[in-house]
């Protein structure tokens, strides 16, 4: 397991469980692996959630992280190089893209339908063409499970198109406000699928 | 007690083990970090 780049904390854990488990190396590194995905992806929601409680979008950035969850299971991205950077990016893209569907929704509805259908397309044609992104971490090997994982994100964002046409169609007061979120947050799933997105991570990484 | 600890700590390793097993049929979580994956985890 030496060989894996995984941080203390979590060869420490994986390591002690192995120990009074009698499990593997190789077991080991799945544990380890495991930790740390956890552990990252869970002090990642609460980062996010605690900024966007701060500033006021607690809602949009809940309904934000669950989109690009959903997404970026099937779809994958670009990825920071640094764990810790990986927290500030995670913290602050999330809250940032709720405070940008709130401020569409102060623009005519007009914009919001605008928006959705425009989000609507660029997904599709990056999905399409790019989807599924994976990193050398995390090597889609089989092409069976890449041609899986792009069936799941079109039909994913067929689910997103049809939430946001019941939603243009609803009374319900903040169903402008959900539609923004969801644009948004399919154009930022879309993003970091494309080379400016991981052009986008790196200039960040090099920060 | 000692026993009790053990048959739990068996347990909550096992879950961790469902977990990644489970975790690594998606192509990444939403964090913009991505451990490496183990070998045995590859698909």
């Amino acid at each position: 397991m030496d060989n894996l780049s995984y941080m203390a904390f979590s060869k420490r854990i994986a390591g002690y469980l192995a120990e009074r488990t009698s499990a593997s190396e190789e077991k080991e590194a799945v544990l380890a692996y495991i930790i740390e995905l956890l552990v990252l992806n869970i002090t990642g929601v609460l980062l996010a959630g605690l900024l966007g409680f701060v500033l006021g979008v607690l809602y949009g950035t809940a309904i934000c992280l669950l989109v690009v969850a959903l997404f970026r299971q099937t779809a994958g991205g670009a990825h920071s190089q640094s764990a810790l950077r990986c927290g500030a990016i995670t913290m602050l893209v999330f809250p940032l893209l709720a405070i940008s569907g709130k401020l569409w929704t102060l623009l005519p509805y007009e914009f919001t339908d605008f928006l959705s259908i425009a989000a609507i397309i660029v997904s599709f044609i990056v999905i399409r063409r790019l989807a599924p992104v994976d990193t050398p971490q995390a090597p889609i090997v089989s092409p069976a499970r890449r041609k899986r994982l792009k069936t799941m994100s079109i039909l994913m964002l067929a689910g997103i198109l049809a939430v946001t046409v019941f939603l243009s169609q609803s009374s319900i007061p903040s169903a402008a406000e959900i539609q923004n979120y969801l644009s948004v947050s399919v154009l930022w799933v879309s993003l970091v699928l494309t080379k400016h997105g991981h052009k986008l991570m790196e200039l960040l990484d090099s920060i | 007690m000692k026993k009790s600890y053990h048959i739990l700590l068996g347990l909550f390793t096992a879950a961790l083990m469902l977990f990644a097993s489970v975790a690594s049929a998606s192509a990444c979580w939403f964090a913009f970090y991505q451990p490496e994956v183990p070998q045995s985890l590859r698909k």
